[in-house]
Formats: C-alpha cells, structure tokens, sequence
C-alpha cells in the first residue's frame, strides 16, 4: 500500500501516481456487477431488463449537469483552500473551543482521504488532542461540504442533504468528547 | 435545469471567478483538477449507475419497505446503521445504493443512519489511511466513540422530518 512507510505523503506526490483514467479495480467491479445484474434482469424478461436500463439512464441524464459542476467545483475548492489554515485550526488545544474549531474546520477541508489523513497523522505525531482530532476526523466525514455538494445533493437532494446536515451538527462533538475521554482512561502503549 | 443544479453551478462559477482574481495561475491548476475528475469519475459513475438501475428492478420494494421503511421506526434506524457500517468503498457506491433504497421505499431516518454508519466506519478508509497513517490505538478509540452516533442521527431525523416537515 502507498504511504505505509512515510507517515506524511503529501497529497501531490499521491496525486502524481497516475491511474488509467478509463478502467481501474472499481471500474471493473461495477461493469462486472452490471453485466451480473443486468443478466439476472434479462432473465426474467426484455422489459425487466430495459426498465433497468431506462432507470440508470435517466438517472445518468439527471445528474451529470449536476456532477458536472460538482466536479468543476472540487477541483477550484482544492486549490482555493488554504490547507496550513485548516492544519493550525485543528491544532488548537483548547478543550471545547478547540473541538468546535476542529468541527468548523473538517466541514471546510475539501478533498478525499489523501489529503484529511496525512494532515491528521501529522498533528497527531506532533502530540495534538484526541478530542479535536477526532471531532476534525467526524465532521469531515459526516459534513465535509464537498462531499455533500458534489455527491449528496445531486443524488439525494437538497431537503435530504440539509436535513442530514442538521442532525449530524452536534455528532462531531459527542465523538470528540467521548473519544477525550477514553483517551485519557486507557492509556496502553504508545502513540 | 433544476434548482439543485443551478446552485451548483453558481457555487462552481463563483470559486472559478475567484481564483481568476487570485494572483498567480491558480486557475490553470483547478482547471486540471477538475478535469482529472471528470476524467476519471464519468465512467465509474455511469457503470455504477447502471448497476443501481438494474437493481432497483430486482430489489422487492415491499422488503425494503418493511425493513427500512417510513413504518420501520427503530428497526429502520438500526438496520441502516448496520448496512452503512459494512458498505465498503466510496460515495460512489454509498450514494446509489442510498438512492436505490430511498426508490425502494426506504424510509430518511434509517436511509441517514445508513449514511452516517458509512461515513463514520468506512472500513476501507480505516484499513486505507487511517490505521497505517495515524495507527490502531486513535482508529479503535474513535470507532468506539462513534459507535451511536449513527443510531442517534437516525432518531434525531425521525424526530426532526416530523417536526418540521419542510417542502417537499
């Protein structure tokens, strides 16, 4: 696995690694997956199987306006935000305030796992909090608003996504106290 | 075009106008970011898709329905906890599966649930990123202090959907 070695890839140098655009691993599950289902669907019948197509494709002709900008949006937000901000927020100690700065900053970190976690295990090298870290780590996976622009709403809607918003605000929180304090009772190990 | 995809592409064309104004050439490289993700992400989008399609012709709505559905109260809530905590991959395998479901009958609290356990466990990320890069000990005290956070959105949503029964 990449990164195993090196506990702070950047997100460039993972970037660099260029895949085949067209067909990787999860290319091929789901054109496998599709060509089962869609097997099974032809199976019981041509128009079972083409109300499966007309679904996918009127789907596919629904989102991709919306997965269009979504994109186009991902990549300005990833060069716009300015990541040693977001590195300093989550780095603040201060108990609460700490954990409400490190929430505010996991909804603002754009980007995928290549770039929330070699910032996480750096602060965490350099001895940071359990709680902000955790609460960071929560509310990007729970509210990072990349995320839900680019994939909640264009498949799920606004009401949805802003309802899921709504209830997942104080999530970060509860984690990042809990985890505080399972933190502190066991303390085995090392870091 | 919709009201969804009109805000996207303002949000979209205002970060663009931004970095425009941005000394340097920012734009240049958000250009090409944006179309590494286009690149990449279109044809494992509409694969996906076509996967979802063809499973939402063959899955039983009266299944999902009396599972997961507006009527399944708790049960929805903590059965869509336990799917999204063993979903592995992306939010392109979350989010049509999501969808499917929600065609299917699928209730919005237990379809939250589902999609806080999968964001919260996302073992792929755990076993990816989050153990060889930070280690076990912070991945298993964070597990455990997420445990009922996706139980717990579920409810919070069931409570909130009624209470305010916003639009559509």
């Amino acid at each position: 696995m990449r990164g195993l070695k090196d506990p702070t890839p950047m997100a460039q140098d993972i970037r660099k690694k260029k895949r085949n655009p067209f067909v990787d691993t999860s290319f091929l599950i789901f054109a496998a997956l599709a060509a089962v289902a869609g097997a099974v669907c032809y199976s019981r019948g041509k128009d079972v199987f083409f109300e499966g197509v007309n679904s996918s494709l009127s789907l596919f002709v629904d989102i991709t306006p919306r997965l269009s900008a979504a994109f186009l949006m991902a990549g300005f937000v990833e060069v716009l935000v300015p990541k040693d901000l977001i590195t300093k927020w989550i780095g603040e100690k201060s108990g609460i305030k700490g954990i409400l700065i490190a929430t505010a900053a996991g909804v603002a970190t754009p980007g995928g796992p290549m770039i929330s976690f070699p910032l996480i295990a750096a602060l965490y090298k350099l001895g940071a909090d359990f709680g902000p870290l955790v609460g960071y780590l929560t509310s990007w996976e729970l509210m990072g608003i990349q995320r839900i622009i680019v994939w909640e709403i264009p498949f799920m809607g606004i009401r949805f996504a802003a309802l899921r918003f709504a209830v997942s605000l104080l999530l970060p929180i509860i984690a990042a106290l809990t985890a505080q304090r399972l933190a502190s009772h066991f303390r085995v190990g090392s870091r | 075009m919709d009201i969804p995809t009109l805000i996207i592409w303002v949000l979209a064309l205002i970060l663009v106008v931004v970095s425009f104004l941005r000394p340097g050439r920012v734009y240049v490289e958000g250009f090409k970011r944006a179309l590494d993700y286009i690149i990449t992400m279109f044809p494992r989008i509409f694969m996906a898709l076509l996967v979802s399609g063809f499973f939402s012709v063959l899955i039983p709505t009266d299944v999902v329905a009396s599972w997961i559905g507006k009527e399944a109260g708790l049960k929805g809530i903590l059965v869509g906890s336990f799917l999204g905590g063993f979903t592995p991959g992306g939010p392109l395998i979350s989010f049509p599966i999501a969808f499917v479901l929600f065609k299917s009958g699928a209730g919005t609290p237990a379809l939250i649930a589902f999609l806080t356990a999968w964001s919260v466990f996302a073992f792929h990320r755990v076993i990816a990123y989050e153990i060889p890069l930070v280690g076990s000990r912070f991945a298993v005290i964070r597990i455990a202090s997420s445990l009922i956070l996706p139980p717990l959105a579920g409810i919070l949503a069931a409570v909130l959907d009624a209470v305010l029964p916003l639009g559509v």
